[in-house]
């Protein structure tokens, strides 16, 4: 399975140069778009003491392509390691 | 090459002629005896509730097909014609971006909102598959606890 590295900025959005947000929810699971705008906007609320739009939300969004393939690397990989391997050996 | 993807979507997509797919995880079962494809559809009815609710009678798929390549899939009735509609839409990670290709259209390369609104719905997708498809944490990658299964 290949490794996911993001960088620091990639794993925290970054709301402002000063503060650095942890983006991901720990729980409950998001379960849409709306919760994952409220999530963010209440770790916001939390961590900056900002309320933010939720088109404030999607703008501090990474949206580098290297953080997309970086996910798609990852969960690749992820799912090729649950596939069952075939153990056997060849003999000439 | 390009046909190929299609192709491998389209078979996931429409492979099973039984009907609706609606894989559910096992419990006891695990996830080593599903296949690729199965894994795929299990990571693709995550990815559809990804995008507001889907109108009654539609059907949408949105996954991670391979390292560089994601599907967003939908069918749904025409309410002028009545007529039966389907649209695929891939897109490609490339150095320079991701390229929207969509068959009948001009290729472009995603910009603004529209670049923006598939990452986080790509960070959205992976967080919730960690969490329910392979049960990891999304941060470290480590397995998470029993008790959370």
């Amino acid at each position: 399975m290949s490794e996911l590295q993001l960088s620091e900025k990639e794993q925290a959005t970054v709301f402002t140069p000063e503060t650095q947000v942890d983006l991901h929810v720990q729980s409950p699971f998001v379960q849409s778009w709306k919760e994952y705008i409220e999530a963010r906007q209440s770790l916001a609320r939390e961590n900056v003491g900002r309320a933010y739009t939720e088109s404030q939300v999607v703008e501090q969004a990474p949206t580098s392509v290297e953080f997309i393939r970086k996910i798609g690397d990852y969960v690749h990989g992820l799912r090729e390691a649950e596939l069952p391997r075939d153990d056997f050996e060849l003999v000439a | 090459m390009a046909s190929n993807l299609f192709k491998k979507a389209l078979t996931l997509l429409t492979g099973d002629t039984t009907g609706k797919v609606d894989l559910k995880i096992p419990k006891k079962r695990p996830l080593k005896a599903l296949t690729e494809r199965e894994l795929i559809q299990l990571e693709s009815q995550i990815g559809a509730q990804l995008f507001g609710p889907i109108p009654a009678g539609n059907r949408r798929e949105f996954f991670n097909l391979d390292p560089t390549t994601w599907i967003w899939h939908e069918e749904w009735i025409d309410v002028d014609t009545g007529k039966h509609r389907v649209a695929t839409t891939r897109y490609e990670v490339h150095d320079n971006g991701i390229l929207k290709v969509q068959e009948g259209a001009r290729y472009v390369f995603l910009e603004g909102e529209e670049l923006r609104n598939l990452t986080v719905a790509i960070q959205m997708y992976y967080e919730r598959i960690m969490r329910e498809v392979y049960n990891r944490n999304p941060q470290t990658g480590e397995k998470l606890p029993k008790e959370l299964e």
